[in-house]
């Protein structure tokens, strides 16, 4: 009896500790977000409400003021709505495609389908140009079979709108159709099957039954989606459509005499997007829909047939196709010996790779890629899976506004937030003129930490609480049943969200090119961008170690995925 | 262990799922809450399990204060209704994950895990993953899991809804059984009078968040404090009334039916007070003599019958009211059979009328 | 045992060795074609003219507004200094206005640099009065064309500024945005300089009418060029002539406007309190040296020319040139350049803040409008009032350069910027 009590009494000491390394690892996280988000980014914003020294308003009712501003509120929402809206109907078949069917080489494709969100910055904007310039390969094409008479202004004025959002859209569907297929893979089939034994039409059931209970996984996809559209700064510009948000915001902030009117723009951007966030997440994804019966799961995968089969690849195969058009053109640039003016290039060669190979440069920027984006990751997993668990389970006030919170970044144009961490930074141990390693990898975690507890947080919103219970009455402390039985049940909503914000922190710029100053630690981008302003066939060679990242990044996110399709096949239907 | 509940109460809001709950659960009984859906039986025992905060009064374990001990501090064990067994975790793993936590030795916890799959008859399922197994099965693995830890109390929040007529019995048989052999303090959560009655050491009935009585099965049937829980502990047949004459414990209670003396009253009522009888459907005889005799005989309509087998049950009317319908169960008569519309001379004996208190309007959630 | 004690001790000695060693920090935005011809030959020169080895940290953050934003943030937190020697590179406006700031420090170079570069060549300063800054190479700004666009749509070679105003080229030309490109902005205010106010601004309007796009990076208008996109595009010279050299003069070709050439030096200055501020001297002091400006001039495989690249940008030295005749790239020589418009570089400076948003507001920002009314004008005939009307700068030359004064107040400024944005709105809105 001793003994037993004891025991006991040992074992509710370690669930003390194991508690209170929990609660403390919360607390650090949202130290984290406070000193490595909410005050830089302060520091940063304040300036939209100061004018020489002075606090101000005026800026704000200024901003409303100017027509220019106005409009491109006006065009970036409706971006916004328009990269949602399609990027909605483009995953949501290849979604149900992969959760309802079986067929052959279905790993490959469907980590295919994940490839076109791998876009080397910098050249792909060559690669675009080359293929839809006035006199690009393809009104050329065009103009020599005689289809055309004079040359097609794809990306001119009258286009502008229409081809950043089918820009926006090639690159943004994998981020929906990631979370709507682990949020589909969670769905208990027996409610079909139910639905299905009461006769229920199969049109029916994707409206009554199936689509509720993804809601959280389309929200938590669409709401990035919604966000990064309708902050993109890259497209726009690519596209030269300057009537946009990101666009006006980045002239007024990088000018050599910077306006604030800038800074109050990004203030409104947050404000916009913190209450279309809150929004939709009422109207949309705040219903809890747990799986009760999760554990009963029967597998329920129909075997595609061979018409199936067929309408199956047709549609996966042509959605990559379509979507890689800009990596194609990426890739035929990186072997063009000469091109000029003509369809495709005259001759072909390999030796811009070779010079990628030669260089130190190259070397350096795909090591400390992978090294600052792994860290990264890792910092986001844990940050993440924290930050949802504290916000689904309401372990804080106010889980709404920390909610609100981490969806921040998406909303921030990338120079803010690293340019925070320089001037709260410097003089001290982060400083990024020594050692940017810190701060970088921080800074990739922060950008991409709302792919994390999105995912996270749909994953978790999935999983019946009475499971955690049952651990709970066990003895178990809140960490380790976090530990032992939450996390292997949102294994799948994790994994997709760590591949998202791997393949982003892969692909980041404005912190890499802030931040690391120094060769030696040049991330990949960083590398890609030193090449391509070389004159001369800087950029080719550039594209040549865009290609090489893109396939190093195409393989692991094929990996991932193969382990992500197993996992789920593992968790949700032995 | 003893659990007592002293004034607890929980409230959401303005919502009261509990209130003032007093409740003293003996050591090594087998306890039922029982009560319909949405009456705070739930809540009572997730709030003794520790997974809903108390919002005013205490609880105590063998007279010790756990009111606000987390739920993994008070050494119980629970099965949840869906048994919320962990998905990805084989049968036995689920088993073993609250033994590891109780640093015992690798040869207890192997004993353990086998004592309790042997008590469960799950011996050959030890590494199934719970998709792969049966309603009943998973029932069994949840019911395993939780004694393994030889809890201090057990908890069971319906943990049979979810299985079919035949293994509820069979699965109740095991409980019993289980109960038995391992005198652990259980508390038993249902909506189903039936498994108390059949189950339980004692049976504490709610309804709205009130805790109305208190009492071993055949006292709760036989003595029901309310007219509520006279109709949802088994049949009975509701009349109101109000009380003309009281001599000693004998009541002469008016209603439209005619006067009723009745020698069983759950509380004393003044004359001239409003009051409900109630009448079991079983204590309904016929008098076959036809000539009104017995305790308080009243003429019968056959209005509407079923046939049971061994028995027939009966709705009736009488000549008085139309409104009053008057349900019996009748035993057949041996050369004798009754069709709808015959008129049956019926008597009452007076100590299977009890008077209750006037029923008041059900609340919502009735 | 030996061994590794002999190892460590040679770490040790090594790690002393280096530490002993000088050090340069230098931040530029330049390419790193310019950092691997130089850092070696800073090295090399150092070792042989000091007889010490210097080790170079070389810092970017990108682009010219990424590291003077840095350096603001670093002055800020410490004004004394930014642990920073040298910025390198950039337009000679960012160095006037940081000058002012005080952000470097004067450097007096040795009697023989400063006997062959001289303050001003072709219109262009090499140094401020106080020698703040030095300018350590020259790029000049042309028109860059493709010409089998030109060919297919019958349009010859534009030969000056106002050529760009000829409703011949709409569309088909490609310019970088003035407010982050410096020779764009030269290119600006030289037009209003040689000009006149009014008219200057008729020719901008018009120039800008027929622009297809206001690019962000000043190289892309030659990636427009080159993959199709437009026909012309305003380029610096070394970009261009890279690409000729890769696709050929029979598809490529770059000139200079005759009489209104734009230069720009590429200026370097030492950081207040640099902590290497001797090193950093005599880095700025090899810069200006004959056998650094060879570099910029000389081909690839000249013995003393680059190692990995040909640049040919154009020396600021005048010895330079006589070293290295009939064996630069460029055949151009400035110090022999006569007909040179010698732009008012301070003026210039000093109302860039308010240019910038005023070329903003009139020309890129409602850029999307101006076309529509340029097309209009073109339609009806391109009558010369109406070119003139779309042209109509808001406010006289005498008012713009009033309003430097009031800059710093950011509400003023935004008050002015959006009334300016209305009359442009509205103006080119009334084009019938």
């Amino acid at each position: 009896m001793i003994n037993s009590n004891q025991k006991e009494e040992s074992s509710k000491l370690a669930r003390r500790l194991s508690d209170a390394i929990g609660y403390g690892t919360v607390a650090a996280t949202i130290a984290i977000l406070f000193f490595f988000l909410v005050w830089p980014v302060a520091i940063i914003i304040s300036k939209a409400f100061l004018n020489d020294g002075q606090f101000t308003l005026d800026y704000f009712p200024l901003l409303f003021a100017n027509e220019l501003y106005k409009n491109s509120m006006i065009n970036s929402m409706w971006i916004g709505v328009a990269t949602t809206v399609l990027t909605t109907l483009v995953s949501l078949p290849l979604a149900i495609i992969n959760a309802k069917y079986d067929f052959k080489g279905k790993g490959l494709l469907s980590g295919l389908l994940l490839v076109p969100m791998v876009m080397p910055p910098f050249v792909g904007a060559i690669g675009i140009q080359r293929f839809f310039a006035r006199r690009g390969s393809v009104n050329l094409g065009l103009m020599e079979m005689g289809i055309i008479d004079a040359p097609i202004d794809w990306l001119g004025p009258e286009n502008m709108f229409w081809a950043v959002v089918i820009l926006e859209v090639l690159h943004l569907y994998p981020i929906m159709y990631l979370n709507l297929s682990a949020a589909l893979a969670n769905i208990d089939p027996s409610v079909e099957e139910m639905a299905t034994t009461l006769g229920v039409p199969r049109w029916k059931q994707y409206r009554d039954i199936i689509w509720p209970l993804a809601r959280p996984g389309y929200f938590a996809g669409a709401i990035i989606v919604f966000i990064w559209a309708l902050t993109d700064l890259g497209t726009p510009l690519l596209v030269g459509y300057h009537e946009t948000v990101p666009v006006q915001i980045f002239n007024m902030i990088t000018d050599v005499n910077e306006n604030p009117v800038g800074y109050s723009l990004v203030f409104v951007v947050i404000l916009v997007t913190v209450a279309f966030f809150l929004l939709s997440k009422f109207a949309l994804g705040n219903q809890k829909y747990e799986m009760m019966a999760k554990g009963h799961v029967t597998s329920s995968k129909n075997e595609a047939g061979f018409l199936g089969s067929v309408f199956i690849y047709t549609l996966i195969i042509g959605t990559v196709f379509v979507a890689l058009v800009p990596h194609i053109s990426v890739l035929i640039t990186s072997v063009s010996d000469k091109w000029f003016m003509t369809v495709l290039p005259e001759k072909y060669t390999l030796k811009y790779y070779a010079q990628v190979f030669q260089a130190e440069l190259p070397f350096i920027g795909i090591k400390n890629s992978f090294l600052f984006a792994g860290l990264s990751t890792l910092v986001d997993l844990a940050l993440g899976l924290l930050i949802a668990y504290v916000i689904v389970r309401k372990l804080v006030p106010f889980p709404g506004l920390l909610d609100s919170l981490v969806m921040v970044p998406l909303a921030l144009p990338g120079i803010v937030l690293a340019f925070g961490y320089v001037v709260t930074y410097t003089d001290t141990f982060l400083d990024p003129l020594n050692n940017p390693v810190p701060l970088l990898v921080i800074a990739y975690a922060i950008r991409r930490l709302p792919y994390m507890v999105r995912s996270a947080v749909a994953g978790l919103q999935q999983t019946s609480i009475s499971l955690e219970e049952a651990s709970s009455t066990f003895g178990a402390s809140r960490f380790y049943t976090l530990r032992k039985i939450t996390v292997p049940l949102v294994m799948a909503n994790l994994i997709a969200g760590a591949l998202l914000c791997f393949s982003y922190a892969m692909l980041d710029v404005s912190d890499s090119l802030i931040l690391a100053m120094k060769e030696q630690f040049y991330p990949l981008t960083k590398a890609i961008y030193v090449l391509f302003l070389e004159q001369g066939s800087g950029s080719l060679v550039a594209s040549a170690l865009g290609m090489i990242g893109m396939l190093i990044l195409t393989a692991c996110i094929m990996g991932a995925s193969l382990i992500l399709g197993k996992k789920m096949g593992e968790l949700f239907r032995s | 262990m003893e659990v007592v509940f002293n004034k607890v109460c929980k409230r959401y809001g303005d919502f009261t799922a509990v209130n003032e709950l007093d409740l003293k659960i003996e050591s090594g009984s087998l306890h039922f809450l029982l009560g319909p859906s949405g009456c705070g039986k739930t809540t009572t025992l997730r709030m003794l399990a520790g997974l809903e905060t108390v919002t005013s009064g205490k609880l105590y374990f063998d007279g010790k204060d756990v009111t606000s001990l987390p739920a993994a501090d008070r050494g119980i064990g629970m099965v949840f209704q869906n048994y919320a067994l962990w998905p990805h975790m084989t049968v036995y793993k689920n088993i073993e994950y609250g033994l590891k936590l109780r640093k015992l030795t690798a040869s207890e916890v192997k004993s353990r895990i086998d004592d309790v799959l042997t008590i469960t008859q799950l011996t050959n399922f030890t590494h199934r993953l719970p998709g792969q197994l049966s309603g009943g099965q998973q029932q069994r693995v949840a019911l395993a899991r939780a004694l393994a830890i030889r809890p201090n109390v057990l908890l069971l929040d319906e943990p049979l809804s979810n299985l079919d007529a035949k293994l509820r019995m069979e699965m109740r048989d095991n409980i019993l059984k289980i109960h038995k052999q391992t005198g652990i303090t259980t508390v038993y959560v249902t909506h189903d009078q039936k498994e108390s009655l059949s189950m339980g050491t004692s049976i504490s009935v709610m309804h709205a968040g009130d805790l109305i009585q208190t009492a071993s099965p055949r006292d709760l049937y036989r003595n029901p404090n309310t007219p509520f829980i006279a109709g949802f502990i088994g049949e009975t047949n509701l009349i109101e009334g109000v009380v003309r004459k009281k001599e000693g414990d004998i009541y002469s209670v008016e209603t439209v039916l005619g006067n009723f003396v009745a020698t069983r009253a759950s509380g004393n009522y003044d004359i001239g007070s409003k009051v409900s009888l109630s009448i079991r459907p079983e204590a309904i005889a016929i008098d076959w003599s036809g000539n009104g005799q017995g305790d308080n005989p009243i003429q019968l309509k056959v209005d509407h019958l079923t046939y049971l087998g061994e028995s027939e049950q009966f709705l009736l009317k009488s000549a008085q009211s139309d409104k009053q319908i008057i349900k019996a169960n009748f035993y057949h008569a041996p050369d004798h059979s009754f069709s709808e519309g015959d008129s049956i001379q019926c008597f009452v004996p007076k100590s299977d009328v009890l008077v209750l208190p006037a029923q008041v309007e059900m609340g919502p959630g009735t | 045992m030996f061994l590794k004690l002999s190892l460590i001790l040679v770490t040790i000695f090594a790690s002393f060795a280096a530490y002993s060693a000088d050090k340069l920090i230098i931040l530029s935005p330049h390419r790193k074609s310019i950092q691997q011809e130089y850092v070696p030959a800073f090295k090399a020169h150092y070792k042989k003219a000091y007889g010490k080895d210097v080790t170079v940290e070389w810092l970017d953050q990108g682009g010219t507004s990424d590291d003077v934003r840095f350096l603001k943030a670093k002055f800020a937190n410490n004004p004394k200094t930014t642990g920073i020697d040298i910025f390198w590179g950039g337009g000679s406006a960012t160095y006037v206005e940081l000058a002012d700031m005080g952000f470097f420090q004067p450097h007096m170079p040795p009697k023989e640099i400063v006997a062959t570069i001289p303050q001003k060549v072709a219109g262009v300063y090499l140094y401020d009065d106080k020698r703040t800054w030095h300018g350590t190479a020259m790029s000049s700004f042309g028109v860059f064309y493709n010409k089998k666009i030109l060919k297919f749509d019958g349009l010859p070679a534009p030969k000056t500024w106002s050529d760009l105003a000829n409703p011949k080229y709409v569309g088909n030309i490609s310019v970088a945005d003035p407010r982050r490109s410096g020779s764009s902005n030269t290119m600006n205010n030289i037009i209003l300089q040689s000009l006149g106010w009014e008219k200057g601004w008729e020719l901008l309007t018009a120039m800008a009418g027929n622009t297809r796009s206001f690019t962000h990076a000043s190289s892309d208008p030659i990636k427009a060029v080159v993959s199709g996109d437009v026909a012309v595009a305003l380029a610096i010279d070394f970009y261009a002539q890279a690409k000729i050299g890769d696709l050929g003069a029979e598809n490529l070709g770059f000139s200079l406007p005759e009489g209104q050439t734009v230069l720009d030096p590429d200026p370097v200055a030492v950081l207040t309190g640099a902590p290497n501020k001797l090193v950093a001297e005599r880095f700025v002091n090899f810069l200006l040296s004959v056998p650094a400006q060879k570099l910029l001039v000389l081909p690839k495989g000249h013995a003393e020319g680059p190692k990995f690249a040909s640049m040919g940008r154009m020396s600021i030295n005048q010895a330079t040139y006589k070293e290295t005749e009939g064996q630069r790239i460029g055949t151009f020589n400035p110090f022999q350049a006569k007909n040179f418009l010698s732009l008012d570089l301070k003026r210039a400076t000093r109302m860039q803040r308010v240019f910038n948003d005023l070329v903003g507001a009139l020309l890129i920002d409602t850029h999307s409008d101006l076309k529509k009314a340029w097309k209009k004008v073109i339609k009806a005939g391109n009558k010369p009032e109406a070119v003139a009307a779309l042209g109509r700068p808001p406010i006289s030359e005498a008012e713009f350069l009033a309003l430097e004064s009031k800059w710093g107040d950011d509400v003023f400024r935004n008050k002015t910027i959006n009334s300016w944005v209305k009359f442009a709105k509205t103006k080119y809105k009334s084009v019938k």
